[in-house]
């Protein structure tokens, strides 16, 4: 259900190459890989770039994850494929649910190999201001205490003989106000104990806290930084050849 | 002149919006250096004075503020609770809500970055905070993946890591099993003795605490009544009164020695307060009661429990569970498919080994099996994390991907329908926060008893009845969110109470409950019971399971270490140390007491045992 694409892009414990690699990288890596997949309008080129991706995540131990989130998605996937399908033709919609693919795998990843507190250091360094950036990483933090309340809720009212599964389609909208009113009312409750104790840990008087993990920019950042704006030249320049009609593809 | 830690003159204060004050006129001079306890029923303005210290009161919370506090000499009108923080370290009640990072040792250095403090100063000041409360092993660990001690020590460390000169604690220790409590009080009495800080600490469970604190302050209805040691206070009628949680040894000295005062007037008596004091009073007691001719071998043989008595049961269980194998990682259904086909391949037959394998690592209930019988009350003890709550959910079908069987009257749960199984089964959980959402009591029963089919008529009855039962009539067209918590409690609880289960199961029923509420539970328990219905409670409240418990179910690491009578239990001392149980302060002095008098049966396990087996072997004379 739900609670598996929350696993898809919650922080995981392990020790692959991206954990490694510094938080800005990655966020480099996001937005280049993001522009080609953007930029890129050819299934083919597109089908090899999702092919080298697909054989990064088994070597790096995501591929699971991702597949799952895949999975608790597929009637979205539908949707946008069966939509596309009808509106314009079957290439258009393929190379659309490639790019959705490849979005919601590279951001997988980073959310899944990023720690929110690096992800909320590196953000202050960039001058993002502090309470931002640190809501940011709190929102992290209590996903699984939100997903375990929800469970609770849950349990607490079928076992008052409340079923979430009856009746119609309406109905069952209707049924999930039982889980929906107290799991909001306890948030509003969780925020003010989580204000109240950032208060008296001192949040907020300096604009700019010290940090005691030193981010570090390593040499594995800079080969994964360049190797990627490599990449990416050489698309737009496939681009542009393209364009020009100088060069025209194998396939075409 | 050295400055007071803490000082409050003429302190009064008013919530933004409320008609009353929540304290009146607090005056409060802490010394330095000594751990004071702040005692009184819930509602009594614990809280509020906590708020008033740490300063947030009135920078968060905003009111009509009356007199000033002072905190090392400094108005908290002048400081806000940021600044206030290097001088008061607050540990909050829920140590989940004030763990913000992904990372142990993230958090305790959370302020000093907030604070500005240079990288090497942060690593002497988080190192000492370590040292302190022993916190190395997880230092790299999230803290959701925590137990609840485990919680606190690191929500007392990022505390500790400021190293403010006061440190207040906001009941700490309400969700914490016997033996980790005992572990808590005794980390802040050596942060108090070794770090000279001044600790303050809000709690209604006393029990641990007695012998640790050096002043209770005593608050009730906003007012401070007094501030005194432990031992004279004990000897004042004002904790008795006022509804406090104390161990009920004391409770029972008390009513002892003021019968006694009330029959020869003239003298008075102290109440007994260290063991060889109660140790000679009890055996004073017993002389005075006991005849040596007419005695009872045993307690349990001679009364109260019949239903205990194997001849008395009802032959048929209600309740078995079969070979009960529960993981979260892996389902047990697929799993058992996997186990019941016989491969003639061998690869596949080495995928579902590695399979098993995995399955039995994970194992959070590990082969358990038990019956359950009408009229039966059963407690599940064991270490926090032992798999308690997961057997519960799994026996009510709340998680259902287990590995076994679980037989309800005869059948399957797995063949039942979920509400089928809810009809019998009644499970009350601890935060009553998780299941009312109505805007009145009526509607919430009404919402419980949708499903059952009753009449207009049955029902109104039933609600009337549920309502009487718990003396909560009046609060009938009452909005449940506008009551307090203890009130919320019994709502929840009639929630599943007029559903008239078969079984109840009590998850943590007396966190955060003051005497009478536990009282009033007690009756509701012992009523049902009369029912012959089938209770199972959680709990870490010792001294009140063993008021209501025909059986007790000791688990540890998702098995069953014992099935047996309490007395079997608390009698076994490797099983006790094995699952963090500790004997109450009444078994103690009951083993020296038999020492002493050798014809006491083996079998008493609390005061008003004793009492009641005294009175039964004198009227049988």
């Amino acid at each position: 259900m739900s609670l598996q694409i929350i696993k898809t892009f919650h922080y995981l414990k392990e020790q692959t190459i991206f954990h490694r690699l510094d938080p800005r990288t990655k966020g480099i890596m996001l937005v280049i890989y993001a522009t080609i997949i953007f930029i890129l309008d050819d299934l083919t080129l597109l089908l090899i770039l999702t092919g080298l991706l697909i054989i990064a995540l088994f070597l790096t131990k995501f591929a699971v994850h991702i597949w799952e989130g895949v999975k608790a998605m597929w009637f979205i996937y539908l949707l946008i494929f069966g939509i596309n399908w009808y509106v314009t033709n079957l290439n258009y919609s393929l190379i659309l649910i490639l790019r959705f693919f490849n979005f919601m795998a590279i951001f997988g990843v980073f959310f899944r190999s990023t720690q929110p507190e690096d992800l909320s250091q590196s953000l202050i360094q960039l001058h993002v201001p502090n309470n931002f950036a640190f809501a940011l990483s709190l929102a992290f933090r209590f996903i699984p205490t939100m997903a375990q309340e929800t469970e609770r809720v849950m349990e607490a009212q079928k076992s008052r003989g409340h079923q979430f599964n009856s009746g119609g389609l309406f109905q069952k909208a209707r049924n999930f106000f039982p889980l929906l009113i107290p799991l909001i009312m306890n948030s509003v409750r969780r925020a003010f104990h989580v204000a109240e104790a950032l208060e008296t840990r001192g949040f907020g008087v300096l604009k700019r806290p010290t940090f005691y993990h030193e981010l570090k920019w390593k040499k594995e950042d800079w080969i994964v930084v360049l190797s990627l704006l490599l990449l990416s030249s050489s698309v737009i320049a496939l681009k542009i050849c393209e364009k020009q009609q100088i060069l025209t593809l194998p396939w075409q | 002149m050295t400055v007071q830690p803490i000082e409050c003159q003429d302190f009064s204060f008013m919530y933004h919006k409320s008609e009353y004050l929540a304290v009146k006129q607090i005056n409060l001079s802490v010394d330095k250096g000594k751990f004071y306890l702040l005692a009184g029923p819930t509602g009594s303005g614990k809280t509020t004075l906590i708020r008033a210290i740490n300063g947030l009161i009135p920078h968060f919370y905003h009111g009509r503020f009356f007199g000033y506090v002072k905190i090392e000499g400094k108005d908290t009108l002048e400081m806000t609770p940021a600044k206030l923080a290097s001088s008061v370290g607050t540990v909050f009640q829920n140590p989940e809500n004030q763990l913000f990072s992904m990372s142990v040792e993230r958090e305790l250095t959370f302020s000093l970055e907030n604070l500005g403090f240079s990288r090497e100063q942060i690593s002497k000041q988080i190192n000492h905070a370590i040292n302190l409360t022993k916190i190395d092993s997880f230092l790299k660990k999230s803290p959701y993946e925590l137990s609840g001690g485990e919680q606190q020590r690191v929500a007392i460390a990022s505390v500790l890591a400021l190293n403010p000169e006061i440190i207040i604690l906001d009941e700490p220790l309400s969700n914490l099993d016997s033996a980790t409590a005992t572990e808590i009080s005794q980390l802040l009495e050596s942060i108090q003795k070794h770090e000279g800080k001044t600790v303050i600490l809000s709690e209604h469970r006393l029990e641990y605490l007695l012998d640790v604190v050096d002043s209770i302050i005593v608050i009730h209805q906003g007012k401070i009544k007094t501030i005194e040691p432990p031992s004279v206070l004990l000897q004042q009628d004002l904790l008795y009164d006022i509804g406090i949680d104390l161990p009920l040894l004391y409770q029972w000295f008390y009513i002892q020695i003021r019968k006694i005062e009330h029959l020869n007037e003239n003298s008075t008596y102290r109440i007994p307060c260290n063991e060889n004091e109660q140790l000679q009073w009890l055996k004073n007691y017993c002389h005075s009661n006991l005849d040596q001719k007419y005695l009872v071998r045993s307690y349990f043989n001679s009364e109260e429990t019949p239903l205990m008595r194997e001849e008395n049961r009802v032959t048929e269980p209600i309740l078995t569970v079969q070979n009960l194998n529960f993981s979260y990682e892996i389902e047990g259904k697929k799993l058992k498919k996997h186990s019941s086909h016989k491969f003639p391949f061998r690869w596949i037959s080495k995928k579902r080994n590695e399979k098993m394998k995995k399955f039995f690592q994970t194992l959070v209930l590990n082969d358990i099996n038990a019956q359950f019988y009408p009229g039966e009350v059963v407690s599940l003890l064991g270490k926090n994390g032992a798999g308690k709550s997961t057997f519960v959910r799994c026996l009510t079908n709340l998680l259902n991907s287990y590995m076994g069987k679980v037989i309800l009257n005869g059948t399957d749960t797995q063949q039942l329908p979920s509400h089928e199984i809810t009809r019998v089964i009644g499970l009350m959980f601890q935060n009553p926060d998780h299941q009312l959402f109505l805007n009145s009591v009526e509607a919430e029963l009404e919402f419980s008893l949708k499903n059952l089919n009753l009449t207009p008529k049955e029902q109104d009855q039933r609600i009337f009845q549920t309502l009487n039962q718990l003396d909560i009539q009046n609060l009938r067209k009452f909005p449940p969110f506008s009551v307090s918590g203890g009130q919320k409690k019994k709502i929840a609880l009639a929630t599943i109470l007029c559903r008239n289960p078969e079984i109840l199961i009590f998850d943590e029923p007396t966190i955060g409950q003051d005497a009478q509420q536990k009282q009033k539970l007690l009756e509701i328990i012992r009523k049902a019971q009369s029912e012959q219905k089938l209770i199972i409670i959680i709990s870490h409240d010792i001294e009140f399971i063993l008021q209501v418990s025909t059986r007790i179910l000791v688990m540890d690491q998702g098995r069953i270490l014992a099935d047996d009578k309490p007395t079997n239990i608390f009698h076994d001392k490797a099983l006790l140390n094995k699952s963090n149980l500790r004997q109450s302060t009444f078994m103690h002095l009951y083993e020296k007491l038999r020492a002493q008098i050798p014809d006491l049966p083996p079998d008493i396990l609390s005061i008003t045992q004793l009492e009641r087996y005294l009175s039964n072997v004198t009227t049988n004379h």
